[in-house]
């Protein structure tokens, strides 16, 4: 599903250059559970953001389901995200005003999805998370663990093929953490390709593949089913 | 994303920005009210000319002869009824009617045989000769005596063959049924009605604006229309139009004298020096007017667009958001413009009915409240001004949040 060949993503000045990625080639099958770590700074979420459309790469090639994203104009990007992929942030990402429906609401309100048809998406969700007692409250009334099953409801709701996740428990206690891990678990298995940006090893562990970066580069790549190691 | 998505969209963000959009309204409001009114009172001065001039620009050896008083006492009434009368008497002066009436009466309409006259057919430029007291119409619009109010007392139209007369100073008395012979053109004429108190024609009201100052004699006397009714009453002005066969200097310098000798001070001016000081008076006042609204113009654009920015600034998050769950930049772009329009549209339509309510109570006379054109006529003006403020005021924040790329949007989310 992704092919990344020789990517690059270089940050320019007057008077310094930084490469946050440095030609860096990877391989995710559709399907796939990827978790990436590294420290602060080794470019995870450069890469994500490059992986889900959000920015693009300096030099190098990116194909998802074999489009080269890595040419496209903001607004091919736009579609491309709207057809592929959703994401989940550390920090929840809800519009603060907004409900959880409302917030939910937004990935199929911006596909035109038609009201009766959003409403059943969205409950059904809901439901499927357990979240269907939360749907008249605001983010500030919800605690981190049930605001990130919004998050998640959101991110699946659009039905996309990719769902991103950067640090999804970085804010969460460790009970809740283990039960959201559990929710991607899940999500991976109905057939979404998952990647995961964590520092924690515990929910790498869960993942089909592990990615390190480090100052920009892949380190290693571990495969679960092999156990091997690419460098 | 349709547009319906849009609407839901913007409603959500109205709901939360209440307080906001409410003071926004009222300072575009505001603005859009001055703009209005600006343009109304350039129309309604520049139509006040061209009625005069189509009322009374081509008569020959027409002047006028106008006199004011303030605070006028009793020898002042006096000095201004001798001067009045005796007028005729000028050599060359021609004026019908010896009696005076009071201010109350001084539209009169009169009818002859069949027809009525009307004045608006005047705006056509259809105008017969203009008499000393009178003017003579040749030609009636039934349309337009609906719009002055005049259908009451018209059967049917004026034509080239049957004239009809209007009597516009208050020299004459007249009686309803009354038979009157005009001196002029010494047709007959029946006295079919009057208006109501307050009915001015057109020719009346520029004239009614002059401000004459007298600097040898230090009396100032002012007609303003603007004044309290309180102390119009006690105000004495007279102007009257009076045909001095061959315009010489001679006959005008005799009614300067013959007004000296009432102790009194008037002004003659052919009807384009009117015309003219008429527009001049008004340069000041219009430009002055135009001033705050320029004002008023550069009030409401910065606020539209700074509103417009600050809101950009403070959800950066949320266009991020919306944007890494698909909506797309042209999306967000419509959602400004509905964000503007909506306040642009909304302030018109307060600032209209606001207009509405302030030209009323400044209108003084039947004939300007007849005006509806013109309150029509410059909602084009205004719309025009107000669609430049909408799309210069969505243009400078959608230009800021085309720089952003979705991950500056997102901020505190990544990296």
């Amino acid at each position: 599903m992704i092919e990344i060949n020789d990517l690059s993503k270089i940050y320019e000045g007057d008077d310094y250059r930084v490469a946050a990625l440095d030609s860096i080639s990877l391989k995710i099958e559709e399907g796939e559970y990827v978790a990436v770590m590294g420290p602060s700074g080794s470019g995870k979420t450069t890469l994500l953001n490059i992986i889900g459309c959000m920015d693009s790469p300096t030099e190098g090639d990116y194909f998802l389901n074999e489009k080269n994203v890595s040419e496209m104009s903001g607004r091919e990007l736009t579609n491309i995200r709207k057809e592929y992929v959703s994401f989940v942030f550390q920090n929840f990402a809800l519009m603060p005003d907004y409900t959880a429906y409302e917030n939910i609401e937004v990935p199929l309100l911006a596909r035109n999805v038609h009201r009766k048809e959003r409403k059943d998406r969205i409950i059904k969700i809901m439901q499927r998370l357990g979240i269907e007692n939360l749907i008249n409250k605001l983010p500030s009334q919800m605690s981190g663990g049930q605001q990130q099953r919004v998050a998640i409801a959101r991110a699946l709701v659009a039905d996309n093929l990719l769902i991103l996740a950067d640090e999804p428990t970085g804010a969460l206690d460790q009970n809740t953490s283990k039960d959201l891990m559990d929710l991607f678990d899940k999500i991976h298995k109905d057939g979404h390709t998952v990647i995961i940006i964590t520092h924690d090893l515990e929910v790498a562990k869960r993942a089909d593949k592990i990615i390190e970066i480090v100052d920009g580069k892949i380190t290693k790549i571990k495969n679960k089913s092999t156990q091997e190691f690419q460098g | 994303m349709d547009i319906r998505n849009i609407w839901i969209i913007y409603l959500r963000h109205v709901r939360k920005n209440r307080i906001m959009l409410a003071a926004l309204l009222i300072v575009a409001a505001i603005s859009v009210f001055l703009i209005y009114i600006a343009f109304y009172e350039w129309n309604r001065e520049n139509y006040n000319v061209y009625l005069t001039r189509q009322l009374l620009g081509d008569v020959p050896g027409l002047y006028n002869i106008s006199l004011a008083t303030v605070d006028a006492d009793e020898m002042t009434e006096l000095a201004v009824e001798e001067f009045l009368l005796k007028l005729p008497e000028v050599e060359g002066v021609t004026a019908s009617g010896r009696q005076m009436s009071t201010r109350g009466e001084w539209i009169e309409l009169i009818e002859n045989e069949a027809f009525l006259k009307r004045n608006m057919e005047l705006l056509a430029g259809t105008i017969g000769e203009a008499y000393p007291t009178l003017i003579n119409i040749h030609c009636i619009d039934k349309e337009l005596l609906d719009i002055v109010g005049l259908s009451e007392l018209v059967d049917e139209d004026v034509t080239e063959a049957v004239p009809a007369l209007a009597g516009y100073n208050f020299r004459e008395i007249f009686t309803v049924g009354e038979i009157y012979t005009d001196n002029i053109s010494k047709c007959q004429y029946r006295i079919a009605g009057f208006l109501p108190k307050g009915f001015q024609l057109p020719s009346e009201m520029p004239l009614y604006s002059e401000l004459y100052i007298d600097a040898d004699n230090g009396m100032v006397a002012i007609y303003d229309k603007r004044l309290d009714p309180g102390h119009m009453q006690t105000l004495n002005a007279r102007n009257s139009m009076y045909f001095i066969s061959d315009g010489s200097d001679k006959v005008r310098d005799q009614v300067y004298l013959l007004a000296e000798a009432c102790g009194l001070h008037v002004k003659i001016c052919t009807i384009e020096e009117m015309i003219s000081e008429y527009k001049d008076e008004n340069k000041e006042s219009i430009a002055i007017t135009f001033l705050f609204t320029g004002i008023a113009v550069l009030a409401g654009f910065i606020a539209i667009i700074s509103s417009s920015i600050i809101r950009i600034l403070l959800n950066k998050q949320e266009y991020g958001i919306m944007y890494a769950n698909g909506v797309s930049f042209v999306d967000i772009f419509k959602m400004i413009m509905l964000d503007n329009g909506v306040k642009l549209l909304t302030a018109l339509l307060a600032a209209f009915v606001i207009a509405q309510l302030y030209i009323k109570r400044i209108t003084l006379t039947d004939l300007e409240e007849c005006l509806r054109m013109l309150y029509i006529r410059v909602v084009p003006e205004v719309s025009v001004i107000v669609l430049g403020l909408w799309l210069l005021g969505t243009a400078v924040p959608v230009y800021i949040l085309s720089r952003m790329n979705v991950v500056d949007l997102l901020g505190g989310n990544e990296l």
